[in-house]
């Protein structure tokens, strides 16, 4: 199965496909870049895909698949663009990833090899030996500064 | 001097630094951090280095590379290549050739540089003089172990204490020290057949510096140096010392030993000294960052404290209000291309080389990342529970 089929099969992502980075805002396209090599099939915009379902979930921003070699199926880069000021910015993203993974569960989408991403909207109050960080490391989630190089 | 620009210097391409009260290099081995700050005091102490060589009877003949070779140490006549290499002070274009070949009227000390080889100054527990170097070597060891041979000899007279010492450094950085470093033990001057020596005694009997850990024995000579600077009078520095320059002060030491040592340095700035520093330790950069952090904020003086576990007493409340006044600079020297100011240090910039802090952040970042992508994908560990910690 591709990414866009099984996007297709998942409860409330019908539609919700795009090529590239294009599910992305153009205020959030600014934050995820291409390496040369790299190739997308697709990304989603699951805010807004799932908000009529999950109207009141601390829902996650997207998803963006990365093309691997013919044997492995699509790397899921699972990204959250949020604000990385403080200290309730690091529960409120550690919300957002418990919500995320017990959505994922029972999708097709749950089949891939994931990470989940942080990228802070603005400046960040954290650096990578942040303890905060570590923290969140060990719950899955890894903190990317502002920019994402895919 | 508030700037000094390099240009085709050794492997330096291009280096512009403008200082702050607190200047910070950092940046791969063999970046050129090392050879700006013998630039920096170079260009300060022209006259005093050039009457220090010749009270050692070191003639260099007016010739620029000799000196170099003297200077920065042998073979290092190389990274001044003629036509191409130029040293800025302020703006201005300086004949460095000239310079060093006219004796300078100014023989003032106004920098004193701690090396990163600190620990060679000691020789069986006690600072080398000048003459017992080699010619090859660089003349930043050599200087500031005469330095701590001439402190010994005029303040140290005798046998007894030298750590803790209740006229030397604040009672605060003292008890911080003592804990981080010296634990039981004290330092104190001995003599062993007649030769006064450095040892340290915990109660057992004195313990000579070859059996010290490799921690103290780095430290001591950076504690004689900071003796040097902090004289015991009511005046808040020494002679007419403007600058220190200390090369990698993390050297051998816990970061906890490298938290008080960084406290101290704080200090220095309060006295007015303006202190540039070259280090690979990230505790460093972190303290930069903090103070920047601080200023932009309207931290207090017990938030500067906390970061070291320091006592608000006055004295240290003191302290940290002056501090958060002052200036710091970071620059990155980047052995690809010209050096980079990353005095911001936001982990979120779109500058690699800030992002990471000149690449001292870059593997835990590959940790941070390594780790969340095993956890994301380990479907025995991940459940939803799990991000309910820390509500």
């Amino acid at each position: 199965m591709t990414f866009s089929v099984d996007v297709a099969a998942t409860a409330g992502l019908a539609g919700a496909h795009r090529p590239g980075l294009q599910a992305l805002t153009s205020t959030d396209r600014n934050h995820v870049s291409k390496r040369q090599s790299t190739n997308f099939s697709g990304s989603v915009n699951l805010d807004a895909a799932l908000a009529p379902l999950y109207p009141n979930a601390n829902r996650w921003d997207y998803v963006i698949a990365q093309r691997r070699s013919a044997n492995h199926r699509d790397l899921l880069h699972w990204v959250e663009i949020h604000p990385a000021s403080g200290d309730s910015n690091v529960h409120e993203v550690a919300k957002k990833g418990t919500w995320l993974l017990g959505w994922l569960k029972g999708t097709p989408l749950a089949g891939y090899e994931r990470r989940l991403i942080w990228i802070a909207s603005g400046r960040s109050a954290f650096n990578a030996r942040d303890p905060r960080l570590k923290a969140l490391s060990g719950r899955g989630i890894e903190f990317a500064g502002r920019y994402l190089e895919i | 001097m508030k700037t000094l620009a390099l240009r085709q210097v050794g492997q330096i391409t291009e280096a512009d630094l403008s200082f702050g009260d607190l200047t910070v290099l950092v940046g791969p081995q063999a970046s050129g951090k090392s050879i700006t700050l013998q630039w920096l005091k170079l260009m300060v102490d022209t006259g005093q280095i050039q009457e220090r060589l010749d009270t050692y009877g070191i003639d260099f003949g007016g010739d620029l590379g000799a000196f170099l070779d003297v200077y920065f140490g042998e073979g290092m006549h190389a990274i001044w290549r003629a036509e191409e290499s130029e040293v800025k002070v302020d703006g201005k274009t300086v004949d460095v050739a000239k310079r060093i070949a006219r004796r300078q009227k100014d023989k003032n000390e106004k920098a004193f540089l701690i090396p990163a080889q600190r620990v060679l100054a000691m020789a069986n527990g006690w600072p080398r003089p000048f003459q017992a170097f080699s010619p090859g070597d660089p003349y930043s060891v050599r200087a500031f172990s005469e330095q701590l041979r001439v402190l010994m000899e005029r303040e140290f007279t005798g046998t007894g204490p030298l750590f803790p010492k209740s006229n030397r450094l604040k009672g605060d950085y003292r008890t911080l020290l003592q804990q981080s470093v010296f634990a039981d033990f004290k330092l104190s001057v001995d003599k062993f057949q007649s030769q006064k020596r450095l040892v340290l005694d915990a109660g057992g009997g004195p313990l000579p510096f070859m059996v010290w850990s490799a921690g103290q024995r780095e430290f001591v000579p950076l504690l004689l140096g900071l003796y040097w600077l902090m004289p015991p009078a009511k005046v808040a520095r020494r002679d007419k010392i403007e600058w220190v320059i200390i090369e990698e002060l993390e050297m051998g030491l816990h970061p906890r030993a490298i938290s008080a040592v960084l406290l101290i340095i704080l200090e220095l700035m309060t006295r007015g000294y303006r202190v540039c520093l070259s280090t690979h330790s990230p505790q460093v950069l972190e303290l930069v960052w903090a103070l920047e952090a601080l200023r932009r904020h309207q931290g207090k003086a017990d938030d500067l404290l906390d970061l070291f576990e320091a006592r608000h007493s006055q004295p240290l409340r003191s302290m940290a209000g002056q501090v958060l006044d002052k200036t710091s600079r970071v620059y990155y020297f980047d052995p690809t291309g010209p050096v980079r100011d990353i005095t911001e240090l936001d982990p979120a910039s779109s500058e690699a080389q800030e992002a990471s802090w000149g690449g001292l952040l870059e593997f835990s970042a590959r940790a941070n990342a390594a780790v969340a992508k095993a956890v994301a994908n380990d479907p025995t560990y991940i459940t939803p529970d799990l991000f309910e910690v820390g509500e």
